[in-house]
């Protein structure tokens, strides 16, 4: 797969402070994704960010659910509304391992996210440039700017691990169908 | 473009949907959406030299120009007729028939002999009214110069007469092949005879469309009803906006079943702001619909669980029944175990889904969709911006056209269709804001 870096915002990298936490709520993004991994769930992690503390969580929960519109990004929003309003995600921030899907990415706009920092790309269904720029688009929902790089690797060699994972899983040969769903099915959110 | 469909209901009865039928029964029509890629018509135009020749030395002349034009700039040509009759020709090439501008033409044919004031120079002139005349599309000037085509075309036409060189002009032609029986149409009359080899560079099969269209457009208005119905319940009690959603699986012989019915619940445990803000957005009508159709599932690989209904526990999703409606059919057990996420079903929607649920359905695997009213300042399915340009509008005209139904980057690809009704109501959403 090709990804590619995207800088962090700049301002905001500058301050090491800032840069401290940033990484540490990426960090917590990480560990969701490997909880995914331990539960053989495509490797993608979040948390959302309200004035300096994670008011939710989320791993990528599609193959569980049997529902393929589980992804991190709802996981930890379902969680977050059941204590409090839509409205708290305009001064919220999204920290997620592999950039928002289109789906994701309109869901966070409409939201109303403050902000969205990713790890690797997803040049597959990325909504926040891998694919589409559903972010910053002319649309009647406020845009939000979204910072990709962030941990970069670490979130590519948890999906690569996924994928020797399910590797070694099925050593059998698959029938045809298994094999033909197999390739469908989505690796990233 | 779709017919209107049969208005009589073709699937057995059910309690349900018939209730609601005699209630209400807008009727309309499906339309085949277009793709981005059709919208824009990516038509390449490209400039062909086309000479007059005598019909007897057809082949022997098609021959040469391609033997010559061999190994040189391949440009496919295939879709365009090469030799043409005269009364084929479109109709801004006949005008050119006429004496006044053959006299031009030959003009133009002889310029590269150096002479001057030929009036009977061409042979379009001197043979006019005779059958004997085929106009032949030569080449694209960019593989050839005219130099080179006059000289090929005179060492083939041993009979040019009297010594006369053949007429060549320069014509645009579309080097894309046509998209359909009606694109290759339009060519013809626009620019050159043209056919339809079948095929659609720039999304579905038109034949696809048509066979899909048929399959569903006897029942289409009972989803379409049922789906208004659906999004009318959740807003009649204030949990969402009049959106609705319906999900049929159509595999089984006996004809199309309803998996599950969805409203809009976005208002659902969350206080309304004044602003008529996003609400739950997870709570669209399509995201709780697929929600149902996975809770289905579940139940059937636990086998001793029915649908859990336990309404106590706060859930965002709002994927389960909230109103008699809703859990009618939620609770009938009418999925196929083994079905993987929502393959091969089809989805009723009472508008175009917004992006989020666009991109679901697609995540989803939906075979179909078919949404009612356009919203075109936030729907992700259609390709273009119509309707009033009115101010509101205007100022989306930036907005891009996603089309994701038939986005080729995207690895899964559906068929979509707009239900256009006969009488459409008055109080519509399109002009607002909202998504659905
Ligand atoms: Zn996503
Ligand atoms: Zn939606």
């Amino acid at each position: 797969m090709d990804f590619e870096i995207k800088p962090l915002d700049p301002e905001r990298a500058a301050s090491t402070s800032h840069d401290s936490t940033h990484r540490q709520h990426m960090r917590a993004a990480l560990e969701m994704a490997e909880q995914a991994l331990a539960s053989d769930e495509v490797p993608v992690g979040c948390v959302f960010v309200h004035n300096g503390e994670i008011i939710g969580k989320g791993m990528n929960d599609t193959n569980r659910s049997l529902n393929g519109t589980r992804h991190a990004e709802f996981m930890a929003i379902n969680s977050i509304l059941r204590k409090h309003q839509p409205s708290i995600f305009s001064e919220s921030d999204l920290y997620v391992t592999v950039e928002p899907c289109i789906m994701c990415a309109s869901a966070l706009r409409q939201f109303g996210i403050r902000a969205v920092y990713f790890g690797c790309s997803n040049d597959r269904f990325g909504g926040t440039g891998g694919v589409l720029s559903i972010h910053s688009d002319t649309g009647v929902d406020k845009p939000f700017p979204a910072y990709g790089g962030l941990f970069r690797e670490e979130a590519i060699m948890l999906l690569r691990r996924f994928y020797v994972q399910e590797n070694e899983k099925a050593p059998e040969p698959k029938s045809k169908k298994d094999r033909q769903l197999k390739t469908e099915v989505p690796p990233l959110p | 473009m779709g017919s209107w469909p049969n208005t009589q209901c073709q699937h057995q009865p059910d309690r349900l949907t018939d209730g609601l039928l005699e209630s209400s029964t807008p009727s309309g029509c499906l339309i085949p959406l277009h793709t981005k890629a059709e919208v824009q018509n990516n038509v390449q135009i490209i400039q062909t030299y086309v000479a007059t020749i005598h019909a007897k030395s057809a082949n022997t002349v098609l021959k040469i120009v391609d033997d010559a034009c061999r190994g040189l700039e391949s440009i496919n040509l295939n879709h365009l007729r090469r030799l043409v009759k005269p009364e084929y020709l479109p109709v801004y090439l006949q005008k050119d028939e006429n004496k006044e501008q053959s006299r031009i033409l030959g003009r133009i044919a002889v310029d590269s002999a150096g002479s001057t004031d030929v009036e009977v120079a061409s042979p379009l002139a001197e043979c006019n009214g005779q059958p004997s005349i085929l106009h032949f599309l030569a080449c694209a000037t960019s593989v050839i110069s005219r130099e080179n085509l006059q000289s090929l075309l005179s060492s083939a036409l041993p009979c040019s007469v009297n010594g006369l060189r053949p007429c060549i002009r320069v014509i645009k032609v579309p080097s894309t092949p046509p998209a359909s029986h009606d694109q290759a149409e339009q060519f013809s009359q626009q620019y050159w005879p043209t056919v339809y080899k079948g095929g659609n560079p720039f999304g579905p099969h038109p034949s696809i469309f048509a066979h899909a269209t048929e399959e569903i457009q006897h029942d289409a208005k009972d989803h379409m009803v049922l789906a208004m119905h659906a999004g009318l319940a959740t807003s009649f009690e204030a949990k969402g906006e009049p959106i609705g959603a319906v999900i049929v699986d159509r595999s089984c012989s006996k004809g199309p079943i309803i998996v599950v019915v969805a409203g809009d619940a976005r208002w659902n445990n969350v206080t309304k702001p004044q602003d008529r803000k996003s609400g739950n957005v997870m709570a669209h009508a399509v995201m709780r619909a697929i929600g149902m159709v996975a809770k289905k599932r579940l139940s059937l690989t636990n086998a001793s669980q029915a649908p859990e209904m336990n309404g106590e526990q706060l859930n965002s999703f709002n994927d389960e029944p909230l109103n008699p409606l809703e859990s009618d059919i939620y609770t009938r057990d009418v999925l196929a175990p083994g079905g993987y996420l929502c393959l091969d079903l089809e989805l009723y929607l009472t508008h175009e889904p917004c992006l989020m649920c666009s991109m679901a359905i697609l995540h989803s695997r939906f075979g179909r969709v078919v949404f009612g009213q356009r919203l075109p300042r936030t729907g992700g399915l259609t390709a273009n911006i119509v309707g009033n340009h009115d101010s509101s509008t205007e100022n989306l005209s930036s907005r891009p056209s996603y089309s994701l139904w038939w986005y080729p980057k995207l690895n899964w690809k559906l068929l979509a269709w707009e239900w256009v009704e006969r009488d459409p109501p008055q109080a519509s959403l399109s002009e607002q804001d909202i998504q659905a």
